[in-house]
């Protein structure tokens, strides 16, 4: 395959800065031809096969060769695409919006620079993942624990910045983020919040510093290159206790948010929650073809011999207890009682399952920040191996969690895949995770994928509900969705963007951020 | 007796602590760096339910399988195979990927 450049950038420029990079990096470090291989896409959507592709890549060892390398970049018009560590593979991995670009891996900086005990943080560089991170805390024996989101391959400074979400009490991620170090286009090195102050003791307790808080600018932005990141971690907490609260219909999702609604807001259910689907959370042990072999989604009767194999519900509520027994005694009883009243739930703790492997087994490491990849057993559900995230964001009302369900599982069906989403509660919303399992192999499902999804996102946005985060298939269509004022927000964005990176180096097309020169089209 | 839930005795680490693995790693501390996530032994470990699905439960297990390549594991771990990503070169080097692809062929070498 020959490597695409990006718009306006010739075989010269590129050359010569692929040779400085080397001198940079050294030239083990930058990658090229073949070697690019990785850096692709690994479940795309389009059938095109120009799109999408990296030109080559290029891996810095420290800040300081990322400030030489975006200068360099910078001096010859070079558009780089970073990356933390590449594993937000369900948007799109480490494969850049605009066909050309450099990636600038960050995968090297892997240090863990601090853990503080006493405070409950860490801060580290963008190529630590979870795992990383979880294995140093074990084996120095802290009193600490992690939130993890289900990659635990992930960067931990990267899942922060792309909003991601995990499943303890410390679940929003960006949320817990505490001080940045930042490489702006201009090779210039910023500390946000109290790293700005030379002697500084507070950079990673306290966020806002003084001034205007940029922190969030550089978060799902191409408006700088994230070095550094403060992240706070949870205490142990003392007592942990598992359950999973199970439903029986697919309308009871309505009255199963009304009663989460109080119960989250005031914090009787402490962390980050998810009711997720039958078979989602089916596929996590069992296969498509161990109970249909039709084509289109499973029937009823199909759902309901799972509900029953598998003593799971059609929704399936997935919580945890946090603290001293005493407390948590307390927390159980207000949430038992609640459900209590709805027709066929089923409460368990986890002596309560049947199986092992088993999914309340299973989701209770990850509720205490256990690092893991057995999420992704849902892609043996149906083969093909390809998978997308349609993740639009709700009030937390009943109405508004059975619309949504009714809405997305109706087209995700009508299109002949199976619906498999999740609610994750938040404090005052829900963000609906739907996973679409296709067959990345087939370009007739892709395009029936591709289609479905461009409907998804304009039904959603119809009807008020706007996408967390994307694919790069789609950072264009969310960003179009969020257009109030005659898309001031955007407007806002570029005025950004033109301000500290008026060449437009970093990330063209990012969350449909484009620079000027490749505005209305131009990159895509 | 010390309260799990009340902070410890307050620890301070300080200093710089590489997460990387280093370059001279062994064929098996790449795969158990990189790999047993999701190919240790167990339905609970995607790579090997899937390749217990597509490929049959004898070939299931990566590290017990005797009909591995060096070539091959080579290509899929840079290319991908199915839902398995590739992975990068500055991630997991070219050489620590010759030695794991050592490692995960041995037992072939050792087949007549």
């Amino acid at each position: 395959m020959t490597a695409p450049f990006p718009p306006g950038v010739t075989a010269e420029s590129m050359g010569e800065a692929l040779q400085r990079f080397s001198r940079i990096v050294g030239s083990e470090w930058v990658f090229t031809g073949e070697e690019v291989a990785p850096y692709h896409d690994p479940y795309p959507v389009s059938n095109d096969t120009t799109r999408y592709l990296a030109h080559a890549a290029v891996a810095p060892d420290s800040t300081e060769q990322v400030q030489q390398i975006v200068k360099v970049a910078n001096e010859l018009g070079i558009p780089l695409w970073p990356v933390s560590r590449g594993r937000n593979f369900a948007y799109g991995g480490a494969a850049p919006v605009l066909s050309g670009c450099v990636v600038l891996d960050l995968n090297r900086m892997n240090r863990i620079l601090e853990v503080n005990e006493q405070f409950g943080y860490a801060l580290v560089e963008p190529g630590v993942s979870y795992f990383d991170l979880y294995n140093h805390i074990q084996e120095k024996g802290l009193n600490l624990w992690l939130d993890v989101p289900d990659p635990g391959w992930g960067s931990v400074v990267g899942n922060a910045l792309d909003h991601g979400v995990g499943y303890t009490p410390y679940g929003d991620h960006f949320a817990m983020q505490c001080g940045m170090e930042v490489v702006l286009a201009n090779g210039e090195v910023v500390r946000t919040g109290m790293g700005a102050m030379p002697g500084n003791n507070t950079w990673q307790l306290f966020k806002y510093g003084f001034g205007p808080y940029v922190d969030g600018i550089f978060s799902q932005s191409n408006f700088g290159v994230v070095t550094k990141m403060g992240i706070w971690l949870m205490p142990d907490p003392g007592g942990y206790r598992p359950y999973m609260i199970s439903f029986q219909r697919e309308e009871d999702i309505e009255q199963v948010i009304e009663i989460l609604r109080p119960l989250r807001i005031n914090n009787i259910i402490q962390n980050a929650a998810t009711i997720r689907s039958l078979v989602l959370d089916a596929a996590i042990f069992a296969t498509r073809s161990q109970y249909y072999s039709g084509d289109g989604p499973i029937p009823d009767s199909v759902a309901k011999k799972i509900m029953a194999d598998q003593d799971i519900g059609m929704w399936n509520f997935c919580g945890a207890l946090y603290g001293p027994p005493a407390i948590a005694d307390v927390l159980w009883t207000v949430i038992r009682d609640s459900f209590a009243g709805i027709p066929g739930v089923k409460f368990y703790m986890p002596e309560d399952r049947k199986h092992n492997p088993d999914i309340l087994l299973h989701r209770a490491e990850t509720m205490r920040g256990v690092p893991k990849l057995t999420e992704f057993n849902f892609l043996n559900w149906s083969g093909g191996g390809g998978h997308i995230g349609f993740s639009p964001v709700s009030p937390t009302t009943g109405s508004d969690a059975l619309k949504q369900y009714r809405m997305v599982s109706g087209r995700v069906r009508e299109y002949g895949f199976d619906y498999m989403g999740l609610l994750a509660i938040g404090w005052r919303e829900l963000h609906h995770v739907v996973v679409i399992v296709y067959d990345k192999t087939s370009p007739i499902e892709r395009q029936r994928l591709d289609e479905l999804f461009k409907l998804l996102v304009k039904e959603a946005a119809a009807e008020g509900y706007g996408e967390y985060r994307t694919h790069i298939r789609y950072m264009d269509a969310i960003a179009g969705t969020y257009s109030w004022n005659d898309n001031a927000l955007m407007k806002m964005h570029e005025t950004i963007k033109d301000a500290l990176d008026p060449k437009g180096i970093l990330a063209p097309g990012k969350s449909g951020i484009w620079p000027r020169h490749l505005r209305g089209g131009g990159g895509s | 007796m010390k309260h799990a839930w009340l902070p410890a005795l307050a620890l301070l680490l300080t200093g710089t602590v590489p997460a990387q693995a280093s370059a001279d790693m062994t064929g098996k501390e790449v795969f158990e760096r990189h790999c047993v996530y999701c190919h240790a032994p167990g339905n609970e470990h995607p790579g090997t339910r899937q390749l217990g699905l597509t490929r049959g439960e004898d070939k299931a297990v990566l590290a017990e399988r005797d009909d591995l390549a060096v070539e091959y594991v080579q290509y899929v771990v840079r290319h991908g195979l199915q839902s398995m990503p590739g992975f990068y070169p500055s991630d997991l080097t070219d050489a620590q990927l010759e030695a794991l692809a050592e490692f995960l062929s041995q037992h072939r070498a050792l087949t007549p």
